[in-house]
């Protein structure tokens, strides 16, 4: 109101009701306006939460995925340990019988007579080729002993003679017919394979008997 | 009377103000809270989210390939006493004839 005017008792009623009804709207208004932002803020925090608790899943989901990633590595390591320590313990051991068979075959074994070694693998060969007459082929280093080889298998009635040709091998023969279509390889290191082809599940078992035998 | 209707006028346009008044502040009073939603949202978006450490994991996984290794050695000492006696079977199967 500009300026200061008197009005009557009833002009003043109706002024004041006017005014009264302006500021009873304006008060809706605010309130209506309050409720309202009240209502977009609560909205905003639920719709907050719902994506924080997304985002809280998804990144446990990922820190099991993670764990379980670690694990599984760590766990195949740990058992490639074991299995590596096997496999070198099982190759120690070859290796071993490897040196030992060698040592027979250079004469150095007390315990083994090379020659009485080659007779019986040289009977079992010439056994097996089924032969009255065969040739024994073996080491250069051998000849001398090939020969009473030789003599030793002629007494048992198998004609037997050395080929001149000797074979690379650790130790052992191997015999062959006269015409040589037919040779039965009666080698230590064809003797050693074999075995270690045949028993070493069976030996893994023996060295590890509390353990998984798998390598 | 022409006087009065003047003073009703005055009494609208004065009403017309507050009403006007409250309107721009109820918009304000919107926009503010749809700008502070905006926020929560985006803060929600942004947070560092809070997990469980690995650090103790990695501990566990280190021990898990501690005693693998302790049991390999373990292995390969026990495996020491039966071995030449596996070498002496080895060498007599192997050498055996039929």
């Amino acid at each position: 109101m500009s300026e200061k005017v008197v009005l009557d008792k009833d002009s003043q009623a109706i002024v004041d009701a006017i005014l009264r009804i302006a500021r009873d709207r304006a008060e809706a208004i605010r309130k209506e306006a309050q409720k309202r932002a009240q209502e977009i803020l609560e909205k905003a925090k639920l719709e907050a939460e719902e994506i924080l608790k997304s985002r809280r899943e998804r990144a446990e989901k990922e820190v099991r995925e993670e764990l379980s990633r670690r694990r599984s590595a760590a766990e195949v390591e740990a058992n490639q340990i074991l299995l590596r320590t096997k496999a070198e313990i099982i190759n120690e051991l070859f290796e071993k019988v490897r040196e030992r068979l060698e040592a027979i075959a250079e004469g150095r074994d007390e315990k083994w007579n090379y020659k009485d070694v080659l007779i019986s693998l040289a009977l079992e060969g010439a056994k097996a080729l089924g032969e009255k007459e065969v040739v024994l082929m073996g080491r250069e280093k051998d000849r001398k002993l090939l020969e009473e080889v030789a003599k030793e298998l002629s007494s048992k009635g198998i004609r037997a003679t050395v080929d001149e040709r000797a074979v690379p091998i650790l130790g052992g023969l191997v015999i062959r017919d006269v015409a040589d279509t037919r040779r039965y390889y009666n080698t230590f290191d064809g003797r050693l394979r074999a075995y270690r082809e045949e028993k070493e599940v069976e030996l893994l078992k023996k060295l590890f008997p509390k353990e998984e035998t798998v390598i | 009377m022409p006087r009065l209707v003047e003073v009703i006028m005055e009494a609208e346009e004065e009403a017309n103000k507050i009403i006007k008044a409250a309107e721009e502040e109820a918009k304000r009073i919107i926009e503010e809270a749809e700008e502070q939603a905006k926020k929560i949202i985006e803060e929600a978006k942004t947070k560092p989210i809070e997990v469980a450490r690995l650090d103790n994991v990695d501990q566990e996984l280190k021990e898990l390939i501690r005693k693998a290794e302790q049991e390999a050695k373990a292995l390969k000492e026990a495996v020491g006493t039966k071995m030449e006696e596996l070498v002496e079977m080895i060498v007599g199967e192997v050498l055996k004839v039929e």
